[in-house]
Order: C-alpha cells, then sequence, then structure tokens
C-alpha cells in the first residue's frame, strides 16, 4: 500500500464529560445527561458528520473511587454502542471486551450481536485485566498474572474467531468479523497486536518513538504473514485547541485550575503509583513503584515515566497538572493549523495510521475540532471524499476477510 | 426453548380469540434478524403491548445487547432480557441490567435461564440485587463550584458470598432507576409469574398471526406518561432507601 492510498483514520474516544479531569465543571459541561443515551447519540452524530471513522468506549469493569471529583463511566460499552447504533449509520462502534473477565462464548454472541444491531459496525477492543478489584468482581481471587494474561487473550480470539466462523452457537457476525482492536505497547503486547490486533491504540509522545513502534509492529505483522495495510497504528492525541497558541495554553490553564488533586492521585494509584502520602507542593519520591511487582497497565506506567523523564516537574503537583488532559497521551496547545501540521506529519512520515482524539471538553472542545481541525485535513487531501457509502472495513482500509482462515 | 419459558406455548391462529394480555415472549427465530425484532417491538408497542421479553438461546443473538438497541427506538413499552446465568456472570448482569434501566427511563425487566442447581438461581438474584443495591439512589452531588460530583460514602462494597457466585462490587453504574428490576420467572423468589405471558417466535409471518389478536381499544397507552416496568406489571414500586446497608442497620 503506497502513502497515496493511505486515508488517514480519526477516532474518537468518548469518554463522558471530556478527558480532562476538571472538564465536567466547565459552565457547559452537561454531567447530568451521562446516563441519558441521547447525550451520547449527539457525540456520535458529530463525529459522523466530522469525517471520524468509529467512536470508542473504554471500560474498566470496576468503580473507580475517583468518581467522587471526577466522572466516569456510568453506562457499560455494550449498552451504550447498540444505543448509539440507532441513532448513526456509518460511524464504527468499539466496545471493550475481557478475555479474563468473559468467556470466549460471551464475547462472541455479544459483539456479534453489536455488529448486527448496527448492520456491521462492530470492533472489539480486545483486553486482559490485571486489576485485583475487577478480578474480584467477577469471583476470581487475583488476578491473571501479567506473563498469563497475553496466552489467555490470544487463546480467547482464537476462540472467538472459530465460533465467529462457524455461526452454529452464536450468530455469524455481520461482517466477515468485527474489527479486532488492542492497545498495549509492552513486547508481549506488540507480539499479541502483530498477530491478532486491526487497530493498535497506543501513547506516543514524539514522532520518533511512534514511528520506531509502527516500524517494529508492521514488521512483526509482515513476518507472520498479514497482508501490508492490515495493522494501522493509532496513537491518541489530546490537543488544547485556541485561535492562537497563547489562548490554548490559556484554556489548558483554565482548566487544570479546576482540578481536585485527589482526583489526579487516584487515577495514578490505578496505574501502580501510588503519591498519596506525599505532600502535594513536595518533590516527587525517586522510586514511582516497582514496575516488575506491578500486574497493571505495564505500558502506561512508563509512559508516565517518560513525561516526568521529558519535563521534570519539580513537584507532584505539576506532574499532575502534565497528565491531567492527556492522561500520558500526545498532548499539546496550539491553533488548528499547528494541530492540522502535527498529523499530517505523524501520518506522511509513517509515525501513524490515524489518531484517537482524546478532546479536553464533550461537546465543545471536540466541536471545535470538528469546525475548526477536521476542514484543514480534508483540504490537505488526507481524509478522503466518497467514502459515504462504503462498509466499515473498506473506509479503515482493512482487509475484508480480516484475519482470514489464518487463524 | 428457553428452560424457563417452557411453560408458555406458541399460540395457534385457530384459537378463540380473545384480548392478550399483551405480555409478549419473543423466543429467537432460526436465523437471527434484528430487523424482524425491531419491527415486532414497535409494532407491539404500538398496540399497546406492555412488554416484551427479549429470549436467547443457542445460535441467538444475545438479549441485553438487543434491548440496549430497542430502549431508545421505544417510549412505552416494558423491555426484558433472558440473561443465562452459564454465560453471563452476575457483575456483567448487573451492571448491564442498570445502564439498559438508565437509558429506558426505568422500562427494564429480566428472566434468568441456565442455572440447573438448587439455590443458583436465588445465589444470583441475590448477587444482582446486592449490586444494585450498592449505591443510594441520590449518591450524585454534580456540584461543579465545591468539585464533588459523586458523594462516594453513598457508595460501599456488595461483597456477596454465595455458594455459587462472589461478587465485591460496589457495582460501577449508578443504582438503575427502578432500584431492584423486575425478574419474571417460575421459580418461587421471580416477581412476576409466566402465566400471562404470549410467546411468539419472532419471525414477520408468526408475528402477523398474531397481532390480529389484539383489540382495538385494549390499548389505553395513547396521551399517558411513561410508567416504569414494575408499575406496568402491578409491582409496588421499592422503596428508595434500601441499601445493604440501610437494611442491616439495627432498628432505632
Amino acid at each position: 500500500m503506497t502513502a497515496q492510498d493511505r486515508s488517514l483514520i480519526l477516532l474518537v474516544n468518548a469518554f463522558v464529560a471530556g478527558h480532562h479531569e476538571g472538564a465536567w465543571r466547565l459552565p457547559q459541561a452537561q454531567p447530568e445527561r451521562l446516563r441519558d443515551i441521547r447525550y451520547h447519540q449527539e457525540i456520535a452524530r458529530l463525529a459522523e458528520t466530522g469525517g471520524f471513522h468509529a467512536m470508542f468506549v473504554a471500560d474498566f469493569f470496576v468503580f473507580n473511587p475517583g468518581a467522587r471529583h471526577s466522572p466516569r463511566w456510568e453506562l457499560d460499552p455494550l449498552t451504550l454502542l447498540s444505543g448509539v447504533a440507532q441513532a448513526t449509520e456509518r460511524l464504527g462502534l468499539i466496545a471493550t471486551g475481557s478475555a479474563t473477565l468473559s468467556s470466549p462464548e460471551e464475547i462472541a454472541r455479544t459483539f456479534s450481536t453489536l455488529d448486527h444491531v448496527s448492520a456491521g459496525r462492530a470492533l472489539w477492543n480486545i483486553v486482559t485485566n490485571g486489576d485485583p478489584a475487577a478480578a474480584a468482581n467477577f469471583g476470581q481471587d487475583k488476578p491473571v498474572p501479567h506473563q498469563q494474561r497475553y496466552q489467555i487473550g490470544a487463546q480467547a480470539v482464537q476462540e472467538v474467531l472459530q465460533l465467529w466462523r462457524k455461526g452454529q452457537d452464536v450468530p455469524a457476525p455481520v461482517q466477515s468479523h468485527p474489527v479486532l482492536v488492542q492497545a498495549g505497547s509492552s513486547s508481549d503486547g506488540r507480539d499479541f497486536a502483530s498477530r491478532y490486533a486491526e487497530l493498535v491504540f497506543t501513547a506516543q509522545n514524539t514522532i520518533g518513538e511512534a514511528h520506531a513502534f509502527r516500524h517494529d509492529l508492521l514488521t512483526r505483522a509482515a513476518a507472520h504473514g498479514r497482508k501490508p495495510g492490515a495493522v494501522k497504528l493509532i496513537p491518541g492525541i489530546s490537543p488544547a485547541i485556541g485561535s492562537t497558541v497563547e489562548e490554548a495554553r490559556r484554556k489548558k490553564r483554565d482548566l487544570d485550575e479546576l482540578i481536585v488533586p485527589e482526583a489526579s492521585l487516584a487515577w495514578l494509584a490505578g496505574f501502580g503509583i501510588d503519591l498519596g502520602a506525599h505532600d502535594l507542593d513536595g518533590p516527587l519520591p525517586p522510586i514511582l513503584g516497582d514496575i516488575d511487582r506491578f500486574e497493571g497497565i505495564k505500558s502506561r506506567f512508563g509512559v508516565i515515566a517518560s513525561v516526568i523523564e521529558r519535563h521534570r516537574p519539580t513537584t507532584i503537583r505539576a506532574l499532575l497538572q502534565l497528565l491531567a488532559g492527556s492522561r500520558g497521551h500526545a498532548s499539546l496547545s496550539g491553533t488548528p493549523e499547528s494541530i492540522a501540521d502535527l498529523i499530517a506529519e505523524w501520518f506522511q512520515q509513517g509515525a501513524a495510521d490515524g489518531f484517537m482524539l482524546m478532546p479536553h471538553a464533550f461537546p465543545s472542545e471536540f466541536q471545535l475540532f470538528v469546525d475548526e481541525v477536521v476542514p484543514l485535513l480534508r483540504r490537505r487531501g488526507l481524509l478522503r471524499n466518497g467514502e459515504r457509502q462504503a462498509g466499515l472495513r473498506e473506509r479503515l482500509g482493512l482487509p475484508m476477510e480480516g484475519l482470514g482462515e489464518r487463524i | 426453548m428457553p428452560e424457563s419459558n417452557k411453560g408458555i406455548a406458541p399460540q395457534n391462529a385457530d384459537d378463540q380469540p380473545r384480548a392478550l394480555p399483551a405480555r409478549l415472549v419473543l423466543w429467537p427465530a432460526a436465523r437471527p434478524d434484528f430487523q424482524a425484532v425491531r419491527d415486532i417491538v414497535l409494532e407491539a408497542e404500538a398496540l399497546g403491548a406492555s412488554a416484551a421479553l427479549i429470549t436467547g438461546g443457542r445460535g441467538a443473538l444475545e438479549p441485553l445487547t438487543v434491548v440496549g438497541a430497542l430502549a431508545p427506538l421505544t417510549a412505552r413499552i416494558g423491555l426484558l432480557a433472558e440473561v443465562d446465568a452459564a454465560e453471563t456472570h452476575p457483575y456483567t448482569a448487573a451492571r448491564r441490567l442498570a445502564a439498559l434501566d438508565h437509558i429506558s427511563g426505568g422500562r427494564i425487566g429480566w428472566s434468568l435461564t441456565g442455572a440447573r442447581e438448587p439455590g443458583r438461581i436465588r445465589d444470583y438474584v441475590d448477587a444482582v440485587h446486592a449490586l444494585w443495591d450498592s449505591w443510594d439512589d441520590d449518591a450524585h452531588r454534580f456540584d461543579k463550584r465545591s468539585g464533588v460530583y459523586i458523594d462516594t460514602d453513598r457508595i460501599a462494597a456488595a461483597d456477596h458470598a454465595g455458594p455459587f457466585y462472589r461478587v465485591a462490587g460496589p457495582l460501577d453504574i449508578p443504582r438503575p432507576p427502578q432500584g431492584r428490576l423486575p425478574r419474571v420467572g417460575d421459580d418461587s423468589t421471580a416477581d412476576v409469574s409466566f402465566s400471562e405471558w404470549i410467546g411468539v417466535v419472532a419471525v414477520p409471518t408468526a408475528w402477523r398471526k398474531l397481532r390480529t389478536r389484539f383489540e382495538p381499544g385494549v390499548a389505553d397507552t395513547a396521551g399517558r406518561p411513561p410508567r416504569t416496568l414494575r408499575r406496568e406489571l402491578g409491582l409496588s414500586d421499592i422503596p428508595p432507601q434500601y441499601s445493604n446497608r440501610l437494611a442491616a442497620a439495627p432498628n432505632p
């Protein structure tokens, strides 16, 4: 596949009131509507008319006490996205399903059903859970160790694909199979992604790191016999947008002011970094945590460590503000032109096949991206026109047969 | 045929005509067909049917996801999903049913199948109830000024440990509008029995035979505001403060 054939993929991570912890406190935020399906349908229609290919809903399978200061999901992904499907026609619907908390039969049946109620627009974000609290919700004494999680994930994917192909115990999907999605940048994660994933979510901070990651991923995928273009790398991006860079920075600062520090501390604790006992205005402790003893999300731990290394925040409060808007994904404050420049550069230089937009605030900052940045991407020919009629896999530039009979 | 609904026979077209009780059980067709299910439910709602239970089975669509698609398309009809205990953990059932109840304005109910051992149904239902009760009804603060979104002191672990299921909780979804969703079944702990439900295979031809027996004028739904499914089925509302903590509190 040549560079000219590639079309930029735009996904939106539709996280509640926005990805900035302070977003729900903005005057225009509508946190009372998080259990109203119309709120999510409105965001989905904005995504669809704004040229986005799919909407993503994460899932952690556990109550997060951080909800005291900032909203978390109040609908599960499958309920939300089956409802959103009824108000959209083309938008892909990325739900999360856990290989360690659900059986292959349950995942196969549920995601095939999402594919049916959306006429072929389902994507499965494959996760395995290392959170002891999530395991305890499902009657497990302790989470599956990190090393075994990818084996279990691989086995689950193979069984789910087989159930879909047979179409006897569970209904055959509308697509060849729902598009397989995976996030994770550890060595085991890369190997898994290069075998099974069609879209790979990742947190990358620099174009160099992203380029190296994508090159590694595509090389491994080719070694597994996968077609060129069968795997797409999708970094997250969480921009502050202003008519000038100064305005964008001011907007980000205003949001930062709305953060309750306890909320960020709770979020970090979920990644195994517990700073609760330290003074917020004091220095960072020399050792954040022991990654080898941590069974949680290892790749995010590394991303946070690299943010600290690059920005060298002098206090814990400064670190929390650095992470507040983007949660470790590429964060930038800029004008629509500079954001479009960055997207174009990463895409054209082979550091990304598209981006997962993580707007600071819904619906306001998402609307701004659609109104101000998307037209620039269209003008540069990065977003293909005339793809309205095509099916989901064609719009994403993925093989119609998915993984085919290979697995 | 789902185990729990075996008492309901499909109606023959030449049965004596009478007004339908207007509570439907939709059995899966041989080929999964969401459009057919959707059309039947929309028409049943227009005819004044009070509830439709979506069942599953081998090769069938997953009922909770089907109901998720039907909820925003309907306004009055109660929607029930059959949950298969052999495939779906109580935590998953509790959170998805709660989410459905939120997006439908309290129109959701359920039935349980696939629980063969005695006591398993009871244990499953207890686990689901403990999760729904893990939030108080009014835990949200939405206080933009102080930065308090939810009063997490009003949320507590479920800590259900039964003979078949262990669930820590709390649920990650707020308590459903109905509190505890009504369950239809033929066991002693069900809220509603299947005695007044009528079964139809969810294919358009089977439905066309059945729908002629809806008496015009039976529907009294026109113009009245939607009700919760508990009300629709003639059940009392659950007291608003039915949390496990309050229930466990010593009497004054």
